[in-house]
């Protein structure tokens, strides 16, 4: 078992919230696994994979298919516009 | 049609005010906004003016789709030769003082001239009056503003320069609505060099669209389908605060005059720090997003403080006090001074001081001293007078070239190119110097799937950007709604009385672009001032993802050789007669 640390930004919030998930400063997911991928995440949170743009683990920009493991912070964004 | 037709023209020297009308040939080339702007300028001013001088001048121009219900239209462009770099420069600003403008029956104003005391202009559809505003001058921005809503009502929409316009600080801004700014290049500073202290708007005319059955029914499916999406919606929910974690975990926030690209302090300044702060929500004209976070902590009211700020003021200066930083930002909007280059300059100034090479008395974190300098600048006192002139003059004066951050002498926005290849070719390509305005491929490479430690393919990627945001920009749509090509379109054909298609928006993307190269090529820029800091050529970032990287020299000269090509430009940057005729310039 694992627990990761998961904040979501813009519209993906909405997902987080439907799983219990705090939108604000990130909350605790339990995962089944020591650890999984990043992918399997959004599946839990029911995030398309199309509308993550951007995934960081512990501060550190990562690709969707990296390791996930206990006490991790995962931070996920939407496509963005602008700057 | 949207247009109204008219071109409102203040001649500030002689104290005449013309109306004329607007011209119909150019606007189905450019449109409005950016582009508009830009023929006009390119033509009505002589090339080497001096910035400062009257015979420099200020465009104020509206777009096809302002006044109208369409989404995110509620930009104004601003347009002049910038004094801080020589070059055109194109702003905007948001809020609502361009629908007043339409509403008041013009499409573009213009200002010529000086005016031997203080005045400020006021409009309130035909009746045009320059005042006096001796009573004005000094004040700053909040100050002005409040006091011309006593005299003009609350409904009037005011522009107005604070003491650094007044100074002629190349870092001054134009402020609005209190919190908003045209904030680069010194526009604030020509409208100083004017003695324009205001610009107050009323109108009461309406703006009508050549289709409003159809343009109603695509307003709400844009609304609903397009712009409250997920690719659009972080920009209300947390607003631009929000790239900070992108930009920290990306290795490319600038940290220290761009030392380093990872701030230690990132989580104090973050989207969830200002969360707690509990910010309301703001929007401009006829926007859905409302992006804007209005804050009012302790003696300090801001709308924002936005990404650029806390990357600039904050990380680039080593401070990780939100509460010191809204402050210094209030203060520069007040003050009317632009905080991406303000944050530059402070940064420079403290790598300078800590390496020993001219000690400015300002260090990195230190905060007390931070907080005095948007004053000093402003008011050009002590060592602000020296900082006011921007980085690429304190380098020139005192040393420190290779990590003077600036581009054309617009001081760098708050993604460092190292981490970020494609945008650094953005920096050095962009007409107005340093700026994100422009193209914005860092979305598609530290912030997206693209690896950013390659040239291929970027300098296409940064073309296609740079042309949408010209078409976007001239149409005027706001940055934050990421919109189609075939959106814009259906819509702007709903405006005006002509099917306006895809392939014509991109090719007027296109003319727009090659219009702003123009004016800077008779200014005399070429491939030389398509350039970047040494820092970017030479030291490597030291933490994150993109530790240990630079942007080599040579990939970044095959990147902007393959740029030149791709545009139609010979090698020294200038736009060949042939592309020229292809795009009926």
């Amino acid at each position: 078992m694992a627990v990761v640390w998961v904040r979501t930004y813009g519209a993906l919030s909405s997902h987080s919230v439907e799983e219990g998930v705090d939108k604000g400063d990130g909350a605790p997911v339990v995962l089944p696994q020591r650890r999984v991928k990043v992918r399997e995440i959004f599946d839990r949170l029911h995030i398309p994979e199309e509308a993550v743009a951007f995934v960081a683990i512990n501060g550190v920009k990562c690709a969707k298919d990296a390791w996930v493991t206990d006490e991790d912070k995962v931070t996920i964004f939407p496509l963005v516009a602008g700057g | 049609m949207s247009y109204r037709w008219e071109i409102l023209r203040v001649n500030l020297s002689t104290g005449s005010v013309a109306k004329e009308p607007l011209d119909k040939g150019w606007t189905e080339k450019y449109f409005g906004g950016r582009g508009l702007g830009a023929k006009y300028l390119y033509e009505e001013l002589e090339g080497s003016i001096d910035p400062l001088s009257a015979a420099n001048k200020l465009l104020l121009t509206t777009g096809p789709f302002t006044g109208t219900i369409v989404p995110c239209s509620g930009k104004l462009a601003i347009l002049t030769k910038s004094p801080a770099t020589g070059a055109i420069l194109d702003c905007s600003i948001g809020g609502h003082f361009a629908a007043q403008l339409k509403f008041a029956g013009y499409d573009m104003l213009i200002i010529e001239g000086q005016a031997e005391s203080p005045v400020y202009l006021v409009i309130d559809d035909e009746k045009v009056e320059i005042r006096g505003a001796n009573h004005l001058w000094g004040r700053g921005i909040f100050e002005t503003e409040s006091q011309l809503h006593e005299e003009h009502g609350m409904e009037a929409r005011v522009l107005s320069i604070g003491p650094a316009g007044e100074h002629l600080v190349p870092l001054a801004c134009i402020g609005s609505e209190y919190y908003r700014q045209a904030g680069r290049g010194g526009v604030g500073s020509v409208m100083g060099s004017k003695k324009l202290k205001a610009i107050v708007c009323s109108g009461s005319k309406d703006v009508t669209a050549s289709d409003m059955t159809r343009l109603l029914e695509l307003v709400k499916k844009a609304i609903r389908d397009d712009v409250l999406t997920d690719t659009n919606l972080w920009a209300h929910v947390e607003g631009t605060p929000a790239i900070v974690e992108m930009s920290n975990s990306s290795g490319v926030f600038p940290t220290r005059n761009y030392q380093d690209g990872v701030f230690e302090g990132a989580q104090k300044i973050n989207a969830d720090r200002i969360r707690q702060l509990q910010p309301k929500k703001k929007a401009c004209f006829a926007c859905a997003l409302g992006c804007g976070n209005y804050l009012c902590m302790e003696d300090s009211t801001v709308e924002g403080p936005e990404y650029e700020t806390l990357a600039l003021t904050g990380a680039n200066c080593g401070v990780d006090d939100i509460k010191a930083i809204i402050k210094f930002n209030a203060e520069c909007d007040n003050l009317g001074i632009d905080t991406i280059s303000s944050g530059n300059v402070l940064g420079f100034a403290m790598e300078m001081t800590e390496k020993g090479m001219k000690d400015f008395g300002v260090r990195f974190g230190d905060i007390e001293t931070y907080l005095k300098m948007p004053r000093l600048i402003a008011y050009r006192e002590g060592v602000g007078e020296e900082l006011s002139h921007g980085v690429k003059h304190l380098a020139k004066k005192y040393g420190g070239t290779e990590f003077a951050m600036e581009v054309k002498g617009l001081e760098l926005p708050g993604y460092d190119p190292r981490g970020s290849w494609a945008m650094g070719l953005a920096y050095a390509t962009a007409n107005r110097g340093g700026c994100h305005m422009s193209a914005w491929p860092i979305a598609d490479e530290a912030f997206g799937e693209l690896d950013p430690f390659t040239i291929k393919g970027k300098a296409q990627l940064v073309i296609t950007g740079q042309n949408y945001n010209a078409i976007k920009f001239s149409l005027i749509l706001c940055d934050f709604w990421a919109l189609s090509m075939d959106t814009m379109s259906e819509m702007v054909s709903c405006v005006l009385d002509r099917d306006i298609s895809t392939t014509n928006l991109e090719k007027a993307g296109e003319r727009i672009w090659n219009m702003l190269r123009l004016f800077n090529v008779r200014e005399g820029f070429e491939v030389a001032a398509d350039f970047l800091p040494t820092r970017i050529f030479q030291e490597p970032l030291k933490s994150g993802t993109p530790a240990g990287r630079v942007l080599p020299r040579e990939q970044f000269d095959a990147m902007l050789e393959e740029y030149y090509q791709l545009r139609g430009w010979d090698s020294k940057g200038v736009p060949t007669p042939e592309k020229l005729k292809e795009l009926e310039m």
